[in-house]
């Protein structure tokens, strides 16, 4: 058998040591995702009972958990791009305040986004995840299968006394009351870092349209339609949006 | 070489002959005598040889957390099974896992003399004790049992022939320390694994419940029961640490870690797993029957500053269930309980 060429066989591999290095310019950016959360504009103080909501209600909040999912970005020619992700936001983990999508967005301009809170009832499958914190999200068979949308949990005050309340939703009995944002923010993705700040403002969930009565819809709501269906609409303005370069 | 020697040999030439190559045999023999093999010579014929053991992770249950430096093995889990029996492990000599952690009571004990936590399904925990305040992996769990907790004399071990033999074979070590105890232990500990009660039967669709244990389903996983977010299934524990109301002024628990005034009066939540074995109950042993408990989240539950905001009742003082409610829960309660797991052989004492 014939020996291979050495020089032959260098110059094969630093060709190939050349192609490696001359890789194409990236063609997409990447996009970090940052998760806030205030009330009244100003970012959440964990269990400290200084809250008012607009029913008049003092309130604190000690949990914020929730999905995000279907984040879709808006093409200029009217095109969409889903990303195949979830995300798991929890206030007292920092990492899970931050995603980041790395070359993941094609260059080009993008007319907006939107994104989904919870999950669709097409993606909200029982046992798809296999461990916490999500596994930890389920909601029970018997409320309709699937996982929370969000968990909100604090206390409030009436008559000077703390309640639990725990703002759960969900898709109960397989109703979907899940949350599509919706949000025209046009914005150029080129080769740069790119940052989008998605706040949850908690004042909003108890405002607008229904004003948030805890008293009347008591501490626990997951298997109350009128509460969760409510949820849904209070969600309209809850999320703002800023992109940074 | 001898025979064709012998020729040339006279009668008394050949009984010296044969008396200094007696001698030399004799003294052979007695040279094998003296030089047989110590222990540490002869382990290196005891071969390191490992099968890997693959944990069985039912439908539905979360991944288990397993460890990269000590991976499963049929001998690993072996010795330490051997070793949470055996009380060579206590530095006092008189106690083993076992003496506190019965397997006909899920692996806890019911004397009343001291409240310990049931070693069920380690394998997903990460947070260990009644306060939480061990978290970390069970390896790490196991190394404070062998060093803290029993003050373990490894020289018990090591003298002992058959042990060094079973960690030879187990881990390649000739001289066993604290971590190949250690390991071993958190092996064995890895299969005390409860996962086939009445409700995984009914959750597999196997069969079905009775109708008390029906009701007693609904109520656990709804809001008027208000169990489920933190027993949660398939473990029914979440492995968090919060404060269930017992007291108004609770006892410090996670606080004595963190000292985060947050944590005064949270304790881990117990897994539900075989509760009916258990008792007695909560961190104290303040309750001795199912009954008494249910009873507590019913109507004894003080709104202390800070509960657990998932103890969606404490300001009512409780879930206020009936009687028939109660004892519907109680009921399905029981569906948890596991006798693969109280009788199986494989978990059994060996000796």
């Amino acid at each position: 058998m014939k020996k291979p060429n050495l020089v032959v066989l260098i110059l094969f591999l630093s060709l190939l040591w050349g192609c490696t290095k001359n890789t194409p310019p990236k063609i997409k950016s990447d996009l970090t995702v940052s998760f806030t959360h205030t009330v009244h504009e100003h970012p959440v103080v964990l269990n400290q009972m200084q809250y008012i909501n607009a029913n008049g209600d003092t309130f604190s909040i000690k949990t914020i958990k929730y999905f995000i999912s279907k984040f879709t970005l808006f093409t200029e020619n009217g095109g969409q791009l889903t990303l195949p992700h979830y995300w798991y936001i929890d206030i007292n983990d920092p990492e899970s305040l931050q995603k980041n999508l790395l070359q993941q967005i094609p260059h080009g301009t993008y007319s907006g986004f939107s994104f989904i809170l919870g999950f669709t009832n097409e993606d909200n499958v029982s046992n798809m995840f296999t461990s916490n914190p999500e596994y930890l999200m389920f909601w029970p068979e018997n409320m309709g299968g699937g996982y929370h949308y969000q968990k909100l949990e604090g206390q409030y005050l009436k008559n000077g006394m703390p309640h639990n309340f725990n703002f759960h939703s969900g898709g109960l009995d397989k109703t979907d009351y899940s949350i599509q944002v919706i949000e025209n923010l046009p914005f150029t993705a080129s080769q740069n870092l790119h940052n989008l700040t998605i706040n949850m403002e908690i004042q909003n969930w108890f405002k607008s349209p229904v004003t948030w009565d805890f008293q009347y819809f008591g501490a626990g709501i997951m298997q109350n339609h009128e509460a969760q269906e409510t949820i849904q609409q209070n969600g309209h303005d809850v999320f703002s949006f800023t992109i940074l370069k | 070489m001898m025979y064709s020697l012998l020729p040339f040999l006279n009668s008394s030439k050949v009984k010296v002959l044969s008396l200094i190559l007696g001698s030399l045999y004799l003294l052979n023999l007695c040279r094998c005598t003296t030089q047989t093999p110590t222990p540490t010579n002869s382990l290196e014929s005891v071969p390191y040889q490992t099968s890997p053991y693959s944990l069985m992770v039912p439908e539905f249950f979360p991944q288990p957390q397993l460890s990269e430096e000590n991976p499963l093995t049929f001998e690993g889990i072996a010795l330490g099974r051997k070793l949470y029996y055996d009380p060579i492990m206590d530095g006092k000599g008189n106690r083993s896992c076992s003496s506190c952690h019965i397997q006909g009571q899920a692996f806890q004990i019911n004397n009343g003399s001291h409240q310990v936590v049931p070693h069920i399904n380690m394998t997903w925990t990460t947070k260990f004790m009644w306060d939480g305040g061990f978290e970390g992996t069970l390896e790490e769990v196991m190394i404070f049992e062998v060093e803290e907790f029993f003050n373990t004399d490894l020289s018990k071990l090591n003298n002992n022939w058959e042990y060094r033999k079973l960690f030879k074979g187990a881990f390649n070590v000739n001289e066993i320390t604290s971590k190949e105890a250690a390991f071993a232990l958190a092996q064995f500990a890895r299969t005390l694994n409860s996962t086939d009660s009445k409700y995984d039967q009914f959750n597999r669709g196997e069969l079905s419940l009775s109708p008390e244990e029906m009701k007693g389903y609904m109520l656990f996983f709804n809001e008027k029961g208000d169990c489920f977010h933190c027993h949660s299934p398939e473990l029914f524990t979440d492995n968090q640490t919060r404060n269930n109301g017992l007291d108004m002024n609770p006892d410090s628990g996670y606080f004595a870690h963190s000292k985060d005034p947050q944590d005064v009066g949270k304790f881990k939540t117990p897994t539900l797993r075989n509760i009916e074995l258990t008792a007695p109950y909560m961190h104290d042993g303040r309750f001795t029957t199912l009954e008494e408990v249910v009873e507590f989240y019913a109507n004894g539950v003080q709104n202390s500053p800070n509960i657990d905001p998932l103890m969606l009742h404490s300001s009512a003082g409780g879930n206020k269930l009936t009687p028939e409610e109660q004892a519907n829960l109680i009921a399905f309660l029981k569906t948890l309980t596991d006798s693969n797991f109280t009788t199986r052989e494989e978990l059994s004492n060996p000796f």
